[in-house]
């Protein structure tokens, strides 16, 4: 048997992005194996967007939101059976202790075998379970007060746990190797398998997952008990993903110290660099007419364009005639933050130099587009964007965060994130002088051609299936 | 994950102590006051220090710790927890007040259209088609909502406007079966059939533009008939101008009709699931119990009189969804102020009471000015009786709580009560005529609002039910 069971949360195969493209890289590099991927969607109604190769034998969506479909049925007794269990789970949630992981395991495990027959979720959103998270609370805050948790607070974090522990109903998939493209909630169904058929777990991570979830958190509309308790579920599960793993293939070296920090073994971690594939990014041959700093990514606030904004502002002062190019879509619901983007570029007084160009159809143009590529994200893995940039032999301004160093190295310029002045330093640096634009470019082609193409981070993973697969028939 | 976990901290510390070093400390905590005392751990510390550019290398260099984790345990532990509230939420539940006044004149006005019509309504078997054309209709038009709704509130717009098209096509020709079937039993065709069929038409129409928001087009549509029929009783009914009336009403019926099918052509969507179809299921039966309601009244008392009395009712409804709004802002906030369920269970009685109160009067206020209005243009003030007055009041009432309850808990957990309440209106004019038929549906409607106000508060009393 050849199955790869594939779990990933909100990229491959409904959205697009860094994540979705290194999926599709994987599937069709791994020409010897099956793939049945499980995908955790946002609603009921999402279309799958990318073109599936032939060895995708089947996608199985887990909306998390929307009308719940295939759910346990929900009688009575079964939720009245559940308020143990319920306690229980509210409880590991806000343990701090150094065996809360372990608790959390072994309560989620009896989440799994309930969600198996009974609808979970109406189970968790009972007056029942209200009552015992205020109750809970109501020891911790004895006092009352302001700060103190409402019954809002509680029906908001109950709302959500339902939502948020949906995949446990899924039907665990039959595959010799789980790969989860992501810690976090893509973990729920492999660990489903592990638990019904003993399905070794591959996990791949690309950002630290449970970091952006703090940082998501924390311009969050949920009051501090309610945020303690989503929090609680997310580093519980992200330190039960790391233990019940048995592989560990983050994208980058640095983001090694929080796996081991939430309890990784760092016997079973080994960094596999995000590859790409050369023949699609050609070495450009020319520079555009006017100074240019371009950048690709979604737009989102874990991009940080206010930064390069700000930057390019500085940039101004010292290139007039520079010019900022922004390519990308803008994620549903992240109107906003465009807008916001765009007000700040009038208000610095560069409207006029700066465009937001929205997504191209060939990536490589946005690569083309600018003498300098930059990158201002806050949190990253191994960003496609920066080792794209380099493989057509674009210089590249980026901050440092996640991988980026270990990609960039010294074939360009990597500044601390949230620097605006840094940035700025960089960019003119670069745009005021051509030859070491070029060496730094053509040094920057040179790594990834050495350390980074996607037929390296293929075989990689050609072999740890085949040693998972193995370790699992010896069983 | 706390200090215990990280034995090399306390080694190094002494070391530290370094006058430099905690000023510095002493700086970050001010920076990063907010983010540490919002903090939920050390680690959501981390990673907001890592966001703002700190890396293991430089904690190292410039604060003496081991990582990034060790400096956000330390600072952790200096600045205590003080979370600040998140920026207030815009109120869900808020909504105009004019959008509901002219939704509530929607649901009245169509009723001074009656009295052009009247001669085609008299005699026999008339009342009976027009009785079951408004039971299958109301009963068609609630079931049609929900399924508009319900996508609706998926964010499927487009679903939404599919399903109304094929849900008004197919209802329509149910009532137009519905109706000829009637037609033939009671043994009359013709103009009473005809108008038993437009009302019914019009009704499903109207729900489909009412369901798409599309309210100030269906006011358009309906303001010819609705003038026509406003000039004829002004003008004291002359019979010369009734044709010009009727074919003013014909014309209403056509633009609302239109107006449906234009408004939802051409949106691509999913053909109606069959657990959709069968999810509306209670919803028509709410729909019919509630017309049966109304109308038992206007058969059994035997007057077209009373037909004014519904127009009020009507107007109310507006009135009660603007209510069902305030309600749920109401329970929203006492949510956010309850910090035991317990709390929330005793308090909850009072927003249900203050809706129902002012529901009521809101329709007294309406009855009253309905009455003033009707008596210029010379309206039998029969059915202004004390006893009308209380019956429908009754009624209003009772309905305004099944609404409030379905709005919570589904039509299922009404249906039964609103259908009980029907059918021993049913049987007691039945088994005697005599009985009048306001003093039944004031004991019975009476019962039933009593009944659903308890209902309603034991289960809206439940903190689960208000998402």
């Amino acid at each position: 048997m050849t199955d790869i069971a594939l779990m990933t949360e909100g990229t491959y195969p409904h959205s697009f992005g860094g994540v979705s493209v290194w999926c599709d890289q994987l599937v069709r590099g791994m020409v010897g194996y099956d793939y049945h991927v499980v995908a955790l969607v946002g609603g009921g109604d999402q279309r799958v967007a990318w073109e599936l190769p032939a060895n995708v034998t089947s996608v199985t969506a887990i909306p998390l939101w929307g009308n719940e479909s295939g759910a346990g049925s929900s009688s009575r007794s079964g939720r009245v059976a559940f308020a143990p269990l319920g306690h229980e789970f509210l409880c590991s949630l806000l343990d701090t202790s150094d065996t809360a992981t372990i608790r959390f395991g072994a309560v989620l495990r009896r989440l799994f075998e309930y969600a198996q027959h009974q609808n979970l979720s109406a189970a968790l959103h009972t007056e029942d379970m209200v009552r015992v998270l205020t109750e809970i609370w109501r020891d911790r805050w004895p006092a009352g007060g302001t700060d103190a948790p409402t019954v809002h607070d509680a029906l908001v974090s109950l709302q959500l746990l339902a939502h948020l522990t949906r995949p446990l109903a899924a039907r665990p998939v039959r595959a010799v190797v789980s790969h989860c493209v992501a810690n976090g909630l893509a973990v729920l169904p492999a660990l489903g398998a592990r638990w019904a058929h003993g399905t070794p777990i591959l996990l791949t991570e690309h950002g630290i997952y449970l970091r952006e979830r703090y940082l998501g958190y924390r311009e969050g509309p949920y009051r501090w008990p309610a945020k303690a308790v989503l929090l609680g579920f997310f580093r519980h599960l992200c330190a039960l993903g790391y233990r019940e793993a048995s592989q560990i293939t983050p994208g980058n070296l640095y983001n090694q110290r929080w796996e081991e920090r939430l309890g990784a073994d760092h016997a079973i971690i080994r960094t596999v660099y995000n590859g790409v594939d050369p023949e699609h990014f050609p070495p450009v041959e020319a520079e555009p007419d006017v100074p240019t700093v371009s950048w690709a990514g979604r737009v989102d606030p874990i991009k940080d364009i206010e930064t390069l904004l700000r930057a390019f502002a500085l940039v101004r002062q010292r290139v007039p005639e520079a010019r900022l190019r922004l390519f990308g879509g803008t994620p549903a619901g992240g109107q906003g933050y465009l807008n916001r983007c765009r007000a700040l570029a009038e208000q610095l007084g560069i409207g006029d130099a700066t465009t937001f160009e929205g997504r191209v159809a060939n990536i490589r143009d946005a690569y083309v587009a600018g003498h300098v590529v930059v990158l201002s994200s806050i949190s990253e893995g191994f960003p496609y964007t920066v080792i794209e940039a380099m493989t057509c032999g674009r210089p590249c301004v980026a901050t440092d965060v996640g991988g980026v160093a270990e990609a960039v190295a010294e074939t360009g310029i990597v500044v601390p994130p949230r620097d605006p002045a840094a940035m700025a330093d960089a960019c003119v640096r670069l745009l005021e002088d051509p030859a070491l634009r070029t060496r730094l470019g053509t040094a920057a082609r040179a790594r990834v051609l050495t350390y980074f193409t996607v037929d390296q981070a293929i075989s990689t993973f050609g072999e740890l299936y085949r040693t998972l697969a193995g370790s699992e028939a010896l069983r | 994950m706390n200090a215990s976990t990280t034995p090399e901290l306390e080694p190094l510390r002494p070391t530290l102590a370094l006058p430099v070093v905690e000023l510095q400390l002493a700086d970050l905590c001010e920076r990063f006051e907010s983010l540490c005392a919002n903090a939920v751990d050390s680690l959501e510390i981390a990673a907001g220090l890592e966001a703002e550019g700190f890396s293991d290398q430089t904690v190292r260099v410039c604060f003496g710790f081991p990582d990034v984790f060790a400096l956000a345990e330390d600072l952790y532990r200096r600045v205590p927890r003080d979370p600040a509230e998140p920026s207030a939420q815009p109120d869900p539940w808020r909504t105009p007040v004019r959008r509901h006044v002219l939704r509530g004149a929607l649901f009245g006005l169509p009723a001074l259209c009656y009295p052009v019509a009247a001669p085609m309504l008299s005699g026999a078997g008339a009342i009976p088609l027009l009785v079951v054309s408004t039971v299958a209709s109301w009963a068609l038009s609630q079931g049609l909502s929900f399924l508009g709704h319900s996508r609706l509130s998926n964010g499927d717009r487009d679903g939404s406007r599919h399903v109304l098209r094929v849900g008004l096509g197919g209802s329509v020709c149910l009532l137009l079966v519905i109706v000829g079937l009637t037609a033939v039993l009671v043994g009359r065709f013709g103009p009473a059939a005809g108008f038993a069929a437009a009302q019914g038409g019009y009704l499903l129409a109207a729900t489909v533009l009412l369901v798409d928001r599309a309210e100030w087009l269906l006011l358009g549509a309906l303001a010819p008939g609705v003038l026509a029929g406003t000039g004829f009783l002004v003008l004291g009914r002359p019979a010369d101008s009734r044709a010009g009336a009727l074919a003013a009403l014909g014309g209403s019926l056509l633009l609302t009709v239109v107006m449906a099918v234009v408004r939802t052509n051409r949106a691509a969507g999913r053909r109606p699931r069959w657990t959709e179809l069968r999810a509306t299921w209670p919803y028509l039966l709410f729909g019919g119990v509630t017309a049966g309601l109304l109308a038992v009244p206007l058969v059994a008392g035997g007057t077209n009189n009373a037909v004014m009395a519904v127009l009020p009712l009507s107007l109310s409804m507006g009135a009660a969804e603007w209510l069902l709004y305030r309600y749920r802002s109401a329970t929203h906030r006492l949510l956010r102020r309850s910090w035991l369920v317990s709390d929330f269970t005793a308090r909850s009685w009072w927003p249900l009471l203050a809706a129902l109160a002012q529901y009521l009067l809101c329709t007294v206020v309406l009855m009253v000015v309905a009455r003033a209005l009707g008596a210029t243009v010379g309206i039998n003030p029969q059915w202004t009786s004390l006893l009308a007055y209380a019956a429908y009041l009754a009624l209003g009432g009772a309905l305004f709580v099944a609404l409030l309850l379905q709005a919570f808990c589904g039509p299922a957990s009404v249906v039964a009560w609103c259908g009980g309440a029907l059918a021993t209106e049913l049987v007691a004019v039945t088994i005697d005529r005599t009985v009048p038929a306001l003093r039944v549906q004031l004991l019975v409607c009476g019962g039933l609002l009593l009944a659903l106000v308890i209902r309603a508060g034991i289960v809206l009393g439940q903190t689960v039910r208000h998402r």
